[in-house]
């Protein structure tokens, strides 16, 4: 009150002092606000920057994934297929006209027992290449199938549950989702110690959802961000880039009451037309 | 910047320009200083609804666009007793000086939130900020002179506090003009967090019955 009641210079003064002020208060924060926001944008691109290695990481594990897959087709192909139809060639050879009847139905018998064996090895590569059940019925069927075969060992139980599968995704979508399941069922059977797993799916607007459960030892989104980060857990790296391809989203974690652990996949939809 | 505040912010500088041409007419025209003072008493009132609604419009925190928004109740209370208590011919300061120190804390709290909002361009590259930058500088700028506009009616004194009063006003016009010229960059979308729709079912199953 002593200032309001000061003289006409005085106020003045004071008008003059407490502007200023206020400017230079004013411009102050504006100034570190800018300030602050461009360190905020460094650090942004910086995080930017990491998560394109990130991604160069996934990249250089999916190429190191096609060339193992490459080398064991080529390992398959020549350690078994080769051989068998190497002995096969052995069993027809030029001598064969020149042999007694029996030996030559013996040998006629035998080779045709190893052609057989090479017609299912190449099946089953081929098989493993793309599952004919996935490529004519879907990946409902595919899923399926693939859930009864581990049932079926008897070493764990396997379900399977389609809610909401009424149009079948894009050949290509299909094959990559039902790449992950096999992925993650893989590591569940490998690593997880599971006396069950039990896939479900269901859909909601233009997503598809599927959810696994097992009761072994696995995993929560942290782990699976850390080990996707490391230079070890190929696999997770390839769920994850196959992830990325499909344009979805991932989610580890475990149940609330601590009895068993989730892995959902989201999958945005690209219908057949 | 949404739409919806920059159309309360243009209705705001259509105010602004009728109660200057009204200002001049009641002056320079009218010559009635009564009219001069009830043209600024309602266009205190219609400038603090007006930014509140901005400010509404522009926060991002709900609590923050309430507090807002309904600050104007409190305003108007304070502006129509005010006006009602004062003279005819006297210009009440308490509803200025309350609108100024409201603002520039609603102003400060948009820096504050500007600042923890993740956005991948620069600030000053959004039509908000400017309008917000030109406003803190009007309001803080003439947060004295309004303080001591009854003080004195020296003749010296009131050139002084003309100067500042215009200084300020053309620096606010300035940065408001620079905030029309801004090409604002599109908003950085942030990822959405892993939010499943409720009612999607995939827990139906019971592990017990699985394992039987």
């Amino acid at each position: 009150m002593f200032f309001l009641q000061a003289d006409s210079t005085g106020i003045s003064r004071l008008m003059f002092i407490g502007t200023l002020a206020m400017l230079t208060l004013a411009i102050g924060i504006i100034v570190f606000v800018i300030f602050h926001q461009r360190k905020v944008i460094r650090y942004q691109l910086q995080m930017k920057k990491l998560e394109g290695e990130k991604q160069q990481i996934l990249l250089n594990a999916s190429i190191r994934f096609q060339e193992e897959e490459r080398q064991r087709i080529a390992a398959d192909l020549h350690d078994d297929a080769g051989p068998l139809l190497a002995t096969a060639r052995l069993y027809l050879n030029e001598n064969l006209v020149n042999q007694e009847k029996a030996q030559q139905l013996q040998s006629i018998f035998s080779a045709k027992q190893i052609i057989d064996d090479a017609i299912l090895l190449i099946r089953n590569i081929s098989h493993s290449l793309m599952p004919p059940t996935l490529k004519n019925f879907g990946l409902e069927s595919a899923t399926t199938d693939l859930f009864q075969k581990i049932s079926g060992s008897g070493t764990l139980n396997a379900s399977a549950r389609f809610h909401d599968y009424r149009e079948r995704l894009k050949v290509d979508q299909e094959l990559l989702v039902f790449r992950i399941i096999q992925e993650l069922v893989n590591n569940i059977i490998k690593h997880s110690n599971a006396g069950f797993i039990h896939l479900t799916q269901n859909a909601n607007g233009n997503n598809l959802y599927l959810r696994l459960h097992h009761d072994g030892k696995g995993i929560v989104q942290a782990e699976f961000d850390k080990l996707n980060h490391s230079a070890t857990g190929l696999g997770l790296k390839n769920i994850a880039s196959r992830m990325k391809v499909l344009n979805g989203r991932i989610y580890f974690e475990i149940d609330p009451s601590q009895t068993y652990y989730k892995v959902t996949l989201e999958v945005p939809k690209e219908t057949i037309v | 910047m949404n739409t919806k505040a920059l159309k309360v912010f243009f209705i705001y500088t259509i105010v602004l320009a009728v109660f200057v041409s009204v200002s001049i007419v009641d002056l320079y025209v009218l010559k009635s200083r009564s009219a001069y003072i009830f043209t600024i008493k309602l266009y205190c009132i219609l400038e603090y609804c007006l930014l509140a609604t901005f400010f509404y419009h522009l926060f991002q925190n709900r609590i923050a666009k309430k507090v807002s928004l309904f600050s104007i109740i409190p305003f108007l209370i304070i502006a129509i007793t005010s006006y009602y208590l004062s003279a005819n011919l006297k210009f009440s300061n308490t509803p200025s000086l309350t609108e100024f120190l409201a603002f520039i804390i609603l102003i400060i709290y948009f820096f504050y939130e500007k600042m923890n909002t993740v956005v991948e361009y620069p600030l000053y590259q959004s039509v908000s900020f400017w309008i917000c930058m030109g406003l803190f500088i009007y309001f803080t700028g003439n947060f004295f002179y309004f303080l001591f506009i009854n003080s004195s009616k020296d003749k010296q004194f009131v050139e002084q506090m003309k100067f500042i009063y215009s200084f300020v006003t053309i620096c606010k016009n300035i940065i408001l003009s620079i905030a029309f010229l801004v090409k604002e960059e599109t908003e950085f979308q942030k990822n959405k967090a892993f939010d499943m729709p409720n009612e999607l079912d995939l827990d139906s199953f019971s592990p017990n019955n699985n394992l039987n």
